[in-house]
């Protein structure tokens, strides 16, 4: 999974590519750790790239979003149908933010 | 006269000889030994005699005696030794050996007539054994020459021991009755020897003789009625082989009516059928058949006809045609019993019936529609649960006619299978009278390795039931049929082993992609594929294998639009279905991290099972592969 980053003050974007899963889920989770601590309180994930999430990945969203909660934002763009299906089947669809 | 009689004799002796057979020969070889372990027991009985004579057992002259019996046991003794020379094997035996016993005879009574005429009976009643009435008669008449020739020298010539009772003594001799050892030779000044002989034939002899005679009539007629018993015995199994050979005929005519050539649609691989039927007697009323009602519908039927034998069988061909054509115009198993009971009823006047079970199977969808007409209820292993098919069973076939058949419904995963059988399985008895039951054919196809063909199921249901009825003789038919709804070659399953650790989670990934583009998998299906697949691994690698990575063996499947996975591991018992779901409605707060990808697997895959095998966890999970 590549991650590419755009931080601009307190808004920052990061754009997925490839998979989400067991192995790569740590990747992200670290990075969001990372950007939170710079003080970003509005994060977007840009899921374009992304072509696959497990449980794994949804662990990193929950984590997150948990943060980010009260605190600011965090928007989930560009959801392929089939990662739409995985939000809607495990109720995901209605904690997220999904643009 | 003698010329002619003999010549008539002669003739009719040809006439038998003409007749003969191997059985009569193999008699003859047979009456030769006989006659000959008569004589060898004459013989020790002659020795006996001589030894009883050595104590005076016998008030007549010891001397005479002993030669007498000497020489009878030798002649005996060459009688048999000649014949188990031979080995009973040479046409001429039964001669030597009668005219030896005729000898015997002829030398006794000619040195003590009145004591041994009773031997007479030997040779004639031992004639009887070849079972032939000229050499009965023949043997009886040159008996009662011998005996008369005999006679005449004992008397006339003094040659032998006399009863003083017909002894014609000229008046004025003084006998001493004590010593009945003298013979007429010793006797010769004292009596008149013309008179005695006279005396002896009338009053002795004569009177023998024609009991004699009687006697040897009687033989004749038994020897006679012992060939016509062979001959007709002879008829009767050459009739009983006809018969044998047309039922064999029968048999195997019935054997061809059954679909018997295995692998029976060797084109398709997306289930394996077998079937056999073991008929109690050379034909039987069982039957099973299965065929292709179109390219999709496989139907599959077993019956037992009511009865056994020819009648059986010949219902049993009625109504095995009638059910095909019926299927083949497409109609449900519940119409075509109900059309073919209509037919079967008509004219059925001997009152035979057949209990009947069919169904017929979608092999895309897996639906199998079914009927069932008084059969046993078939065994089906279904998401690993062996169980029995219970429906309502409704009238046997060509018992009720207008009678409305039911019709039920299952749906087949893969890996499922269905067996048929007929009551002779159920109903095998042992030596102690049990019966082999339902329970007995449950357990034994619960022990059934799940991945074992057809044939193989049946060969060891076969062997359970053989095991159980041991000995004892097969009473009913044995049929039965198996069907799996897997595909045939097991082989052409997809399966790898992995290390147990998260970091083989790509390969294992790539492993099921790689399949599932093969088989044209969409876009959705292989998302929610892999993900279930990468849940279910992950939760190995830590749950199954806690302490230390082990291996995990991941194999796939495709049937139809379908695709199996399966997951084997030989961690820890660890059932991933036992989790309580999360709850996926609560609040942002109150959402746990578990259990998740257990959840999304449950949603996702449209079956799951989870079994421990051994040392093993079986994780066996499908879904469609499009849409």
């Amino acid at each position: 999974m590549e991650i590419s980053e755009n931080l601009k003050d307190k808004t920052c974007t990061l754009a997925l590519e490839g998979r989400l899963d067991t192995t790569t889920a740590p990747e992200l989770e670290k990075k969001i750790d990372e950007v939170l601590a710079k003080g970003v309180n509005d994060l977007t994930l840009n899921f374009r790239g992304l072509e696959y999430i497990s449980s794994a990945g949804l662990r990193v969203l929950l984590h997150g979003q948990k943060e980010l909660n009260n605190k600011g934002t965090m928007v989930i763009t560009n959801v392929k149908d089939e990662l739409m299906e995985v939000f809607e089947m495990t109720g995901f669809v209605d904690i997220l933010t999904i643009k | 006269m003698i010329a002619r009689t003999k010549k008539k004799i002669i003739k009719k002796y040809e006439e038998e000889e003409s007749r003969q057979t191997q059985t009569l020969w193999d008699n003859e070889v047979e009456a030769n030994l006989f006659v000959a372990r008569i004589l060898a027991v004459s013989s020790i009985v002659a020795l006996v005699f001589v030894a009883l004579a050595l104590f005076g057992f016998f008030p007549t002259n010891k001397n005479r005696l002993i030669g007498v019996m000497l020489q009878a046991a030798v002649l005996a003794l060459i009688g048999a030794g000649v014949s188990y020379y031979f080995k009973g094997q040479k046409k001429w035996l039964k001669f030597f050996l009668l005219l030896i016993y005729i000898g015997i005879f002829t030398r006794a009574e000619t040195v003590i007539g009145h004591g041994v005429y009773l031997l007479v009976i030997f040779p004639i009643a031992l004639s009887v054994r070849y079972y032939s009435q000229t050499i009965t008669i023949g043997v009886s008449v040159l008996t009662l020459l011998a005996a008369l020739i005999a006679d005449y020298l004992c008397i006339c010539k003094g040659m032998g021991i006399i009863d003083y009772n017909y002894v014609k003594m000229i008046p004025g001799t003084i006998v001493d009755v004590a010593d009945s050892s003298a013979s007429t030779a010793d006797l010769s000044a004292s009596i008149d020897i013309h008179a005695t002989w006279l005396n002896f034939l009338w009053r002795s002899y004569v009177p023998r003789y024609i009991l004699t005679s009687m006697a040897s009539i009687i033989c004749g007629i038994i020897a006679r009625k012992g060939r016509e018993a062979i001959f007709s015995q002879q008829a009767e199994t050459k009739k009983a082989e006809r018969i044998s050979t047309e039922l064999t005929l029968a048999s195997s005519i019935q054997a061809n009516m059954l679909p018997n050539i295995f692998p029976a649609f060797p084109d398709r691989k997306d289930f394996d059928i077998y079937a056999t039927m073991t008929p109690a007697k050379e034909v039987g009323g069982d039957f099973y058949d299965f065929f292709m009602v179109d390219e999709d519908h496989l139907a599959i039927v077993i019956a037992d006809v009511s009865g056994k034998g020819i009648p059986a069988a010949m219902f049993m061909v009625i109504a095995k045609t009638l059910i095909k054509d019926h299927a083949q115009l497409g109609l449900s198993p519940s119409k075509i019993f109900t059309r073919v009971n209509d037919l079967l009823c008509e004219g059925n006047e001997v009152g035979l019936f057949v209990t009947a079970w069919m169904g017929i199977i979608d092999l895309k969808s897996g639906k199998m529609s079914y009927a069932n007409a008084g059969h046993n209820p078939p065994v089906i292993k279904k998401n690993g649960i062996v169980s029995y098919l219970h429906c309502k069973p409704g009238f046997v076939l060509a018992g009720l006619e207008g009678y409305q058949y039911k019709e039920y419904e299952l749906d087949l995963q893969m890996g499922d299978k269905i067996f048929l059988y007929t009551d002779g399985v159920t109903e095998a008895t042992n030596a102690a009278g049990e019966l082999y039951g339902e329970d007995r054919l449950m357990n034994c196809i619960l022990g059934i390795d799940p991945h074992m063909p057809c044939a193989s199921v049946l060969h060891m249901i076969r062997q359970d039931v053989d095991t159980f009825v041991g000995d004892s003789e097969q009473f009913d038919d044995l049929t039965m049929l198996a069907f799996d709804y897997s595909p045939k070659d097991i082989n052409a399953t997809l399966e790898r082993t992995f290390d147990a650790v998260d970091d083989k989670l790509h390969e294992v990934l790539a492993f099921a992609e790689q399949a599932l583009e093969e088989h044209e998998a969409d876009m959705k299906a292989t998302m929610a594929i892999t993900v279930a697949l990468e849940e279910m691994f992950v939760n190995i690698c830590h749950y199954a294998y806690p302490e230390k990575p082990g291996k995990v063996t991941v194999g796939m499947s495709f049937h139809h639009d379908k695709i199996y996975i399966y997951l084997v591991d030989n961690g820890i018992p660890f059932n991933p279905l036992e989790n309580d779901d999360p709850d996926i409605g609560a609040k942002l707060e109150d959402r746990q991290i578990g259990g998740l990808g257990i959840y999304m697997v449950k949603k996702s895959m449209d079956s799951c099972r989870y079994e421990r095998k051994g040392t093993q966890n079986r994780f066996i999970m499908s879904r469609r592969i499009k849409g």
